[in-house]
């Protein structure tokens, strides 16, 4: 299939995780400087030269875990640290943002639309012009690589990045809520009104005779059409999270999230074939690529720990995180003492027991532990996520 | 009366979801010797099938992995990843001596005997060919020609014809044909022609017993052949645009034009009774009547069936002189049945 997918995938879910973290800060309170240095720094870290060259190389999708893990590094770029569930919730919300997006899109050249949004919107997010001026210059590699393409080079790109988000069923909060997605996980779609560019309106039938019209007669095509409209703005890509920042600060703290009851694991899936040598090494070395720009910076300034979940109370867990934490923090590197906590994602492995413990705690018992919010989502996975330990607590 | 259509009561599902890919449904029809009919879909480097009994009571499971094609045309070891091939298209392809099943992949063609379990042949693309447009090596379009040949296309636009031996696992590449200048999207043929189209909108005709090219049909517009069907000597092909159009193969001219979809669509298909049912990612079927032939071609249209918020990507009609037809959709595993009422 294509080798052009990964690039718009990683471009779009990128997006997305900006769009995300920048709500985030600004609803956790986030000081605004501290705020600006992450945003600004993960950018950088998404688009820096090096990475970018790599990045618009021909070549095959990754596996979703690798996706994932490169994800992981763009979060720990700056100064902020997400815990595992933090960055799970986050993922899978980008995940089916891009989903949504890239199965919307009216025709398969509109992805380039979608981009187009993104980088937009994440430029007005930004604010060093040294950034800006990565944005811009990757932008400008964006442009060469997908302009020319024609119709059918962009369905088959969409087919690719389809591949990668099959079997992906996640709810979402958001999209519930606007109606854009069923309890079951798919995304509602309306197709009437206005048809992309190059179509025509359903419902005419024309014969020809020797090459030359015949006869015209209209069907009827179950829905309305309008004929294209270039003038339109196309929205699928810009920053839904932005325009609630004020009314609802915390629009994604009840975000619902939740696997399909039966998973699809199917073999001929590409995650299950072992993996490629090969793309194991450009993984490394992109994901090396996010790790140089900026970590030098992260001892000197104030750690900002950030949760995408609710501020649920929960003392008991809450100290015993922070104290298991507290010594990872200190014995590993010694950085000078902030007032914050951090809980990296990185360190998984040391923490996987105390995972478990606390998975078990929170998933066994959800009802009577749950917050203010959110009682219609009890039995939700992720609404029980919610109240792992997190950061909210101690600013309240 | 225009035909009308209800959701069979059964449901028939495979094991995996259905890729979004053209033409991503193909059948096996019941016929008097085998009563059950085989529905399958390609789901990423997978291929998952279901026979159903002509009562639809009994449904057996089955999936075939592709195998991964290494470097000097070997076979790459199956934990080797590196090569892993993604399935363009697969096809139940019957011929007058055989039946056998061909997975168009990346980076290979893929010959099974007809129920998956017996690779007959990997056909291993040429990866060092310099390329046009697209920047993936391919195959797509399948089609079984006369009584003993396969013919699939590939992203160059050239046309592999295959020798099928009535037994065994002997099958040879017979000629390469060459005329599109950019990757084919699919094949069909009948007793006398094969028709091939091309991702920029070319649509090929030749000649089955010579396999020379015996007409052209230009591209309309710029959008490209997305699935090709024929019926009594005329050509129908879908459009990325939701066009649906005739051509006449006598003379290459249009006789008939569609705006039948609001959005790309993924597959077509025509019984022998000139029905013709379109699908798309719209969530539309739709299904039209041809009547006459190339020269003097009258289309009426039939009915709608709305698909809720699945992006249909594969229809068959489940008999050639019924009207019953399949669907698939994209991230979905149920084959949807409608039979006509």
């Amino acid at each position: 299939m294509s080798l052009k997918s990964f690039p718009i995938i990683f471009i779009n879910m990128g997006g997305e995780m900006v769009y995300i973290l920048e709500q985030r800060l600004s609803a956790q309170e986030i000081v605004d400087q501290k705020a600006t240095k992450v945003i600004n720094d993960i950018v950088s870290a998404m688009f820096n030269g090096k990475f970018i060259e790599e990045l618009f190389r021909p070549q095959e999708l990754y596996p979703k875990k690798a996706v994932k893990h490169i994800f992981e590094k763009v979060a720990h770029s700056s100064i902020m640290r997400l815990n595992e569930a933090s960055m799970d919730k986050l993922y899978d919300l980008m995940t089916m943002s891009v989903k949504f997006q890239i199965m919307l899109c009216p025709c398969a050249s509109d992805i380039m639309k979608v981009t187009y949004n993104h980088v937009n919107s994440m430029r007005k997010l930004v604010r060093s012009s040294a950034v800006l001026d990565q944005l811009d210059k990757a932008f400008i590699a964006f442009n060469k690589q997908y302009e020319r393409l024609n119709d059918v080079e962009w369905l088959l790109i969409r087919d690719t990045i389809l591949f990668f988000f099959q079997d992906i069923h996640i709810r979402v909060s958001i999209f519930l809520r606007e109606n854009l997605q069923t309890q079951h996980g798919q995304f509602i779609m309306n197709t009437d009104g206005i048809v992309p560019t190059g179509f025509q309106p359903p419902g005419e039938i024309r014969t020809y005779k020797r090459g030359r019209l015949n006869h015209t007669q209209t069907f009827d095509a179950g829905e309305r059409h309008e004929p294209p409209d270039e003038t339109r703005t196309f929205r699928l890509g810009l920053n839904i999270y932005s325009k609630s920042k004020n009314a609802d600060a915390n629009l994604l703290s009840d975000t619902v999230v939740r696997h399909p009851p039966v998973q699809v694991s199917a073999s001929s899936d590409i995650e299950m074939i072992n993996p490629d040598p090969k793309m194991i090494a450009q993984l490394n070395l992109l994901s090396d690529l996010i790790g140089s720009s900026s970590s030098g910076d992260s001892s000197r300034s104030g750690i900002v720990k950030l949760s995408l979940f609710d501020d649920d109370e929960d003392d008991e867990e809450d100290i015993r995180r922070s104290h298991t934490t507290h010594v990872q923090t200190s014995s590993r590197d010694h950085r000078p003492k902030n007032e914050d906590i951090t809980i990296d994602v990185s360190n998984r492995n040391r923490n996987a027991r105390l995972t478990n413990v606390l998975h078990d705690l929170d998933f066994d018992n959800p009802p009577a532990r749950h917050g203010r919010k959110n009682y219609d989502d009890d039995d939700d996975l992720c609404s029980m996520m919610d109240r792992l330990p997190n950061s909210g607590n101690k600013r309240r | 009366m225009p035909l009308s259509y209800k959701k069979a009561p059964q449901t028939t599902s495979v094991k995996w979801s259905a890729s979004h890919l053209s033409s991503n449904l193909t059948i096996n029809r019941a016929s008097e010797t085998r009563r059950a009919t085989m529905y399958g879909v390609a789901h990423k480097s997978g291929f998952t099938m279901v026979t159903v009994s002509e009562d639809g009571t009994k449904q057996i499971q089955g999936q075939v992995i592709c195998r991964p094609v290494g470097h000097n045309s070997a076979l790459a070891s199956e934990s080797d990843a590196r090569f892993i091939p993604y399935i363009v298209q697969a096809v139940f392809v019957n011929l007058p001596i055989r039946n056998i099943l061909v997975l168009a992949c990346t980076k290979s063609i893929q010959i099974y005997e007809l129920d998956g379990t017996t690779n007959l042949h990997t056909h291993v693309l040429d990866k060092n060919h310099p390329n046009r447009t697209e920047s993936s090596i391919y195959a797509r379009g399948i089609a079984g020609v006369g009584q003993n040949l396969l013919c699939v296309g590939n992203h160059l636009g050239e046309v592999l014809v295959f020798n099928i031996p009535q037994k065994g696992p002997t099958i040879t590449l017979k000629e390469t044909i060459t005329g599109h200048q950019f990757g084919i999207t699919s094949l069909v043929s009948n007793a006398n022609l094969l028709i091939s189209s091309d991702t920029s909108g070319f649509i090929l005709i030749w000649n089955v017993r010579t396999m020379s090219q015996i007409n052209v049909i230009q591209p309309v517009d710029e959008s490209g052949v997305t699935a090709l069907s024929i019926w009594n000597n005329c050509i129908a092909a879908s459009y990325a645009n939701g066009m649906i159009r005739f051509f006449d193969p006598e003379n290459a001219q249009i006789c008939g034009s569609i705006a039948a979809h609001a959005r790309c669509i993924n597959a077509i298909d025509c019984n022998e009774r000139g029905l013709l049912a379109s699908v798309g990612d719209d969530c539309y079927v739709r299904v039209w009547k041809l009547t006459g032939d190339g020269e003097n071609l009258q289309i009426t249209h039939e009915c709608n069936q709305h698909i809720e918020n699945q992006q249909l990507v594969g229809v068959k009609f489940l008999n050639l002189s019924r009207s019953d037809i399949a669907i698939s959709s994209y991230d979905s595993s149920e084959v949807i049945l409608l039979r006509a009422m």
